[in-house]
């Protein structure tokens, strides 16, 4: 048989790790999506510098 | 991108206010006599639910700041404080189930107060969803703000939804309705937990919405880029 006082602590509980989830899920979330945009950023930045040479030359 | 000192202050600053107000629901706040544990629940759900009607005050202001004077500043604040709003009121909402689940005998009932913040949820929800299908920026900027203006109405039904109909839920702020079941009353301990909990939980909305904004200014630059590379 559970106790009152552990089966309340065990919501308690329950509830950090929505909180933890959640909050951490969406932080990841922007953290991965930050370095995507960073990586396609530094791609797009060298074929940019690749096409100008060719441009300036015709 | 270059390193921002404020917004690095103000993450770091909002990550220890978090710590301590962790530090005052489960060392400072008292033990609730009837509820025991599980209503140190409420300082996070409270202040998650302060959170996100101001994320959606803010998404309303952009809104109606975007029709009045355009701009993609204001269409950019908008989307960015929607979304966290959408993250803390899913927050307020799930941890709110939890708390019901010993105190009411059920995770969910289809309460007023539960009732318009799921309304609330879900119109936000379909607003990012939306926002998604309109590729002309003017368009969409304008449909999303209109949208936003609209949908905000939501915001402070969900608060009065426990003052103007029959609930259980407990009213914290005002008079309790005489049907809640979980009300308590708040020593000065825990009235102090509430109100640092709100503050740390408002500094970190501020942190997140600038880091948010920022992330979009970054896509915004590569989708510029993308389309120069594209058309050279």
């Amino acid at each position: 048989m559970v106790s009152a006082a552990a089966e309340t602590t065990y919501y308690l509980w329950l509830a950090a790790g929505v909180f933890a989830l959640l909050g951490g899920g969406y932080l990841v979330l922007l953290v991965q999506r930050w370095r995507a945009l960073q990586a396609a950023l530094a791609g797009l930045q060298a074929s940019e510098e690749q096409q100008t040479p060719g441009q300036a030359g015709t | 991108m270059q390193k921002n000192v404020g917004l690095q202050t103000l993450s770091i600053g909002s990550g220890l206010l978090l710590l301590a107000a962790l530090y005052m629901v489960f060392m400072y706040a008292p033990l609730e006599a009837v509820m025991g544990a599980v209503q140190r629940v409420f300082y996070f759900h409270v202040a998650a639910g302060w959170v996100g009607a101001l994320a959606l005050f803010v998404a309303f202001v952009a809104g109606l700041l975007y029709l009045r004077r355009g701009g993609l500043l204001a269409d950019r604040v908008a989307l960015c404080s929607s979304e966290i709003g959408l993250v803390f009121i899913s927050m307020n909402i799930a941890s709110g189930a939890i708390w019901a689940r010993p105190i009411w005998n059920t995770w969910w009932t289809w309460d007023p107060r539960l009732t318009t913040a799921t309304i609330t949820w879900l119109l936000y929800a379909a607003y990012l969803l939306l926002r998604q299908g309109i590729e002309d920026p003017q368009r969409r900027g304008r449909f999303a703000a209109v949208y936003g203006v609209i949908a905000f109405a939501s915001v402070p039904l969900t608060f009065a939804a426990i003052r103007i109909f029959r609930s259980i839920h407990p009213v914290v702020i005002g008079a309790g309705a005489p049907g809640a079941k979980g009300s308590f009353d708040m020593t000065p301990a825990m009235r102090d937990t509430l109100l640092f909990s709100v503050f740390a939980f408002t500094v970190l909305y501020g942190a997140l919405l600038w880091h948010r904004l920022r992330l979009e200014q970054l896509s915004e630059r590569v989708a510029q880029l993308r389309l120069r590379v594209l058309q050279a």
